[in-house]
């Protein structure tokens, strides 16, 4: 069996019914189900890295450029690779911007965010700053935005449970080490367990390598819906084929293209001011 | 799966594990019969009867045995020793 891959546009059918639910137009007919789209909701992509968690993003996107008109955001994404990674087919549609003008950006136009890496911006141990306490507020209403956000992530326990806590949330697991599985969320881990389970079942006599990439597994708590479904990965020609060795390499690690005080600024956090000594008065120094 | 049911089917496996090394394992009516099921065994081959009406005896009596087993089990566990057809991995259809 030889991995399935694509000339643009991709089929309606390489997404599973999951995943059009909340890549789609809210109404939009879904392939292989009989009610129409959310049109809202998260994404999480999991799996060890280099797994093909971006790999698939940039599949999903993709997919949306082709069968919709949504707009999509690739957060925090560096300039460079914005410019010179991207395929000719998604200029015009593609942007970037900051999480924190997810309300903002694109207003009514229901955009689709990609989120790469959500523990750098989104990071469970950063849980009370500021800046994700508003993420926390704006994930209770992104569904009156009509925002899908789809992120990658190597577990989830290293992103921000609010992510998990308002929306429809369908997580699509790709293959994750034994030792990050250990320490995957508890309410997660069962899940993801399975889906490794079914993972290493379908991947027997087929190829795929160590990391288990040509299938995945979405598992979904919506009613109506496969809670778990085999999903076999259809390769993007243009990812594989048409770009050169450098933009393969800015769209499959994009954040290595970030300047250094970028980088900075979401591993750090924005350089603090520090306090000041205080100015003596005049009358101090007279005395 | 709790941690407890999790705990308790590895020391199935691990029993099962040793088990099957006793020189290549029991036979089923020894590890799930009683035993009753042997001692008709012995006295059936001691009296030389043979044919499908002492067959069928001696499944009556290893029968009874393993409901009795099952009968202390939850229902998940006797429904899940129910022969079935196994099913082939369901795959999206990608249309590629």
């Amino acid at each position: 069996m030889t991995e399935p891959i694509y000339d643009y546009p991709p089929p309606r059918r390489s997404m599973p019914p999951e995943v059009q639910d909340l890549l789609l137009e809210e109404g939009s007919n879904i392939t292989g189900a009989e009610e129409a789209a959310l049109g809202t909701g998260i994404i999480s992509i999991l799996g060890t890295a280099r797994s093909g968690k971006t790999t698939l993003a940039y599949g999903m996107i993709d997919w949306v450029i082709a069968h919709t008109s949504r707009p999509v955001v690739l957060a925090s994404f560096p300039r460079r690779v914005l410019e010179e990674g991207l395929p000719e087919h998604w200029s015009g549609r593609v942007s970037t911007g900051k999480p924190d003008q997810m309300h903002e950006l694109h207003r009514g136009e229901r955009p689709v965010w990609l989120l790469d890496d959500a523990a750098a911006n989104f990071n469970s141990r950063s849980s009370m700053t500021s800046s994700q306490v508003a993420w926390s507020k704006l994930c209770g209403v992104i569904s009156h935005l009509g925002i899908t956000v789809l992120f990658t992530s190597q577990s989830l326990a290293g992103v921000d449970r609010t992510f998990f806590r308002f929306t429809e949330v369908v997580t699509v697991v790709r293959y994750m080490s034994d030792s990050g599985l250990r320490g995957e969320r508890d309410e997660w881990r069962d899940d993801v367990d399975h889906a490794q389970y079914l993972l290493r079942k379908v991947h027997a006599g087929r190829p795929g390598g160590r990391r288990l990439r040509s299938f995945y597994v979405t598992v979904s708590t919506s009613p109506g819906r496969k809670p778990y479904r085999i999903v076999p990965y259809v390769k993007p020609r243009w990812l594989f084929e048409g770009l050169n060795e450098v933009q393969r390499d800015m769209m499959s690690k994009p954040f290595g293209y970030m300047e250094v005080e970028e980088i900075s600024a979401i591993i750090q956090g924005p350089p603090k001011r520090r306090p000041g000594r205080p100015k003596k008065k005049k009358e101090d120094d007279e005395s | 799966m709790t941690t407890w049911s999790r705990r308790e089917q590895e020391y199935d496996r691990i029993a099962a594990a040793r088990l099957a090394r006793l020189e290549g394992g029991v036979a089923r009516h020894v590890a799930l019969g009683s035993r009753a099921g042997l001692s008709l065994r012995w006295k059936l081959a001691r009296m030389g009867l043979e044919g499908d009406h002492i067959d069928h005896a001696v499944a009556l009596v290893d029968e009874l045995a393993l409901a009795r087993i099952l009968e202390r089990h939850p229902i998940g566990v006797r429904f899940a020793t129910i022969p079935r057809a196994k099913r082939d991995l369901e795959i999206w259809d990608v249309g590629v």
